[in-house]
Parts: structure tokens; sequence; C-alpha cells
């Protein structure tokens, strides 16, 4: 007895029929061809003969599809024609896939939307953890030799908390520590990236600048990619110098890496600062994943800082923001 | 004339359906029992296949027509029987009418001419 269930369910396969409705109608419809082969066989015909008949006779089972209501069916419109053997030309079996694709995509659009948006999610997902990674992991700081690196803080005795309560040192406590420091090669702070107003004749833009203290970059082991660093005169008195040193990719964007850079003046927050220098390619402080356009002396904060924030140099209780200490140590780092 | 062009109309769109329709107007039948009694009562001359019934039986079902209902019976593997609804006897009636109407109109204008 030929397998009717299967013969049927072949030619029912791409009419997209709702699946329980589609078992109904092969089981009804097999019934039906086993009746009709065994009245054939009864009539004197061959097993092969019947066969053949009952199978003709299936023929046209397109229309059993198109009988049903909408409902149980998936799809009302026509399936996507399936694709064709390759022609041999890459090119134009590229573009023929790509048609098919497209096509594919506009017969679901629901799904389509959804399977994008998933991928989008995922590889967006992907970029920002390989970003991180990247940065922290595969480029750690651009320090002569960041494993000698150590950050210090500063904490509250009478107000310890769990998470050990770490503080930003004060710019007078650091001098403090500068001048009585018997344990690292050398002692340098920083802020955070700041918000400033570029004011050029064209008009003003936003950039991030960044103050550090004397030694910053020597004590990082940085080497200048153009002009200099700051001069311990220039960083040594509140108000020494208008100077300023901007990052690589502030002076290759912004300016275009204007060859004359060095000796420009660049109005900051109302004042005109000096470039003296360029940082090295890849340098973007030490925060590594966002770094300033500019550095500036931490002797300039009252030139550049808003009201509220101008007297860090004077205050020994006053920080901008978390203001944090970086210094190399002279021996091995001692965590404790 | 109005009267005359009815009949011919609906039987050129419901033939087959009444067919189906007549003859489960006394009992529930399955598909092929109704495929073996259009062709026997019409001595051979008319034949459906399964791809010309099911769907007509399909398409009456979804009109609701006639209802398709799986009958299991001991000894015996389960068939889907489908019987008249009532709507489908109101329409069996009528198209009965048109035939009948449409069969006479035939009659008196071969009557005529063969006059």
């Amino acid at each position: 007895m030929p397998d009717w269930k299967q013969e049927i369910g072949r030619r029912l396969a791409d009419l997209r029929i709702e699946p329980t409705r589609e078992a109904a109608i092969i089981e009804e419809l097999s019934q039906h061809l086993e009746d009709r082969y065994g009245e054939l066989l009864s009539a004197g015909s061959s097993e092969s003969d019947a066969r053949q008949t009952v199978l003709e006779e299936l023929e046209g089972s397109e229309l059993i599809a198109a009988a049903l209501p909408s409902s149980e069916r998936r799809f009302t419109h026509n399936v996507t024609p399936p694709a064709s053997a390759p022609s041999g030309n890459l090119l134009s079996d590229l573009l023929r896939d790509l048609r098919y694709g497209l096509r594919s995509m506009g017969k679901a659009p629901a799904f389509s939307f959804f399977a994008i948006l998933t991928l989008a999610l995922g590889i967006g997902a992907s970029t920002t953890v390989f970003t991180v990674a990247n940065t922290l992991l595969l480029h750690p700081l651009p320090a002569r030799d960041p494993s000698r690196l150590v950050c210090l803080y500063t904490t509250e005795v009478k107000n310890q908390k769990q998470s050990g309560g770490l503080l930003p040192i004060s710019y007078l406590n650091l001098k403090d520590y500068q001048a009585a420091n018997a344990v690292f090669s050398g002692l340098a702070g920083f802020s955070p990236p700041l918000v400033m107003t570029l004011t050029e004749s064209t008009g003003s833009e936003r950039f991030f600048g960044q103050l550090v203290t004397q030694g910053y970059f020597e004590t990082l082991g940085l080497t200048p990619a153009k002009g200099r660093f700051f001069l311990p005169a220039e960083i040594s008195a509140p108000g020494s110098a208008p100077v300023a040193v901007l990052s690589y990719s502030a002076w290759k964007i912004r300016f275009d890496g204007a060859a004359d850079i060095i000796g420009r003046t660049l109005q900051i927050n109302g004042t005109p600062f000096t470039v003296v220098g360029v940082a090295p390619q890849g340098f973007l402080g030490v925060s590594a994943v966002f770094g300033p356009d500019l550095w500036l002396p931490a002797t300039m904060a009252q030139q550049v800082l808003p009201g509220p924030m101008q007297d860090v140099l004077r205050e020994r209780g006053k920080t901008v923001l978390p203001e944090r200490r970086k210094a190399e140590a002279r021996n091995q780092p001692q965590p404790s | 004339m109005e009267q005359a062009s009815n009949p011919d109309r609906e039987w050129k769109k419901g033939g087959a359906e009444l067919l189906i329709l007549s003859l489960l107007e006394q009992q529930a039948r399955h598909g092929y029992d109704i495929c073996k009694l259009i062709e026997a009562r019409s001595g051979g001359a008319l034949r459906f296949h399964v791809t010309t019934l099911y769907p007509l039986l399909y398409r009456l079902e979804e009109r609701g027509l006639v209802q398709g209902r799986w009958v299991e019976k001991p000894n015996q593997r389960r068939r889907r029987y489908y019987s008249l609804t009532a709507e489908g006897s109101r329409v069996l009636a009528r198209q009965r009418q048109s035939w009948q109407g449409f069969v006479e109109a035939m009659s008196r204008v071969m009557g005529v001419e063969n006059a």
C-alpha cells in the first residue's frame, strides 16, 4: 500500500496551510485515496497502474488551499519561490541571492524587523564589551611603566564607610605630600575632564579640559608628539602661565593637524591660552575610556573654573569634583 | 426573460454544489461516499476526483452550508462525515427550484424549436 499521507503531505507542504488543519486534510484525503486505490485493485488494475491513476487524480492539490478560509492559511499571498541552482557567476549569484533575501524579508516584515533588531542589539552589546575590554585590557595606560603606578586617595577618619570612603585629595594637601614625599619617585594630581568653552572667530564650541599639577606628564613617563609639556615655572604658582597641551586627537581632528599649532592662542573659558605641546597619540589621560581635549596647569584653576570652584587652590578641604592623585612608586607598590 | 435567465446563472454557478447538497440531504456522508454516489447515479457521466470534491466541500463548510465532523465507529477508522446545516437545506431548496426552472425553460425552448 503506497504511503498516501506522505504523497499528500509533500504536495501540501508549500501551500502554507495551518498545521492542525493540514494534518486533518492529509488524514481525510489519504483515506479517500486508500479507498480509491482499493477500488482500482478490485476492478483488476495492477498495483502500479492503480497507484499511477490515484496520483494523477491528485494533481491540482493547490486548489485545496485556495478553498480554505484565510484563517487556516499561514500566508494568504504567494510564498517566496525557492532559490534556484547556482549559475556559476559569483556576482550574478550574489545579486540574485540578495534580491531573494530582500523579497523574503518583505514577505515577513515583522519577523525581519525583530531579527534585525535582535542582531543590532547583539552587535551593539558585543561592540561595547569589546571596546571596554580593548581599552582596559588590551591597551592599558600608555605610561612608561604602568605596573609601577598607584592611585592615592584620602579618607575621612570620622566618617568611615563600608566601601572605604575614598575621597579625592585637595590641591594643598597634594602639595604637602609632594614636599614630604619620601616614598614615590613622583607625585602628581589631575582633575576629571571638565566642560570648557573654546571661543574662536567662527563661534564657540564645547571642549573638555583637564587640570593637572606639576610633573603630571613626567610622572607618567610621556613624551610629547609635538612641542613640550609644562615647564615647572609655568605650573608652580596660581596664575603663573596660561599654557595648554592639546590631545593628539583634538590636534588632528579639531585643528586638522596644523603644523603651526604650537604657539597658537586658544580662548578657553574667556582666557587666552598658548598651546605649548601635543600629547602623544593614544593618550586619553588616566581614565582610559574618556579623555580630555586639552590639559591646563592646575595653577590656572581660578581663570577657567566657575565661581564656586575657583578657590580649590586655596582651600585645603576643597577639590575639583572627585579629584584623584596618580603617583609612580619609587619601589614596588605597597597596597597597604 | 428575467425569470429565464436566473435559473441558468444559478445552475452554472452552483451545479456541482447542488449535487453535493442533494446527496447530503438524507444523511451524513464522507467524501469518498459522495464521489461514488455521484458517479453511480449519473451512470458514470459525472465523476469527482479528490482535488475537485474536497475544495467544494471546504467552501461549502466555510459558507456554513455543510458541517464536517470526525466520526469514530467500532472496528473502523475514524472518518469525516459531512451533513447539511439548516442554511444548507434552505440553499438546497432554492437551488432545486432554480434547477427545475432552468430545465423547464430549456424544454420549452427546445419544444418550440422542435415544433
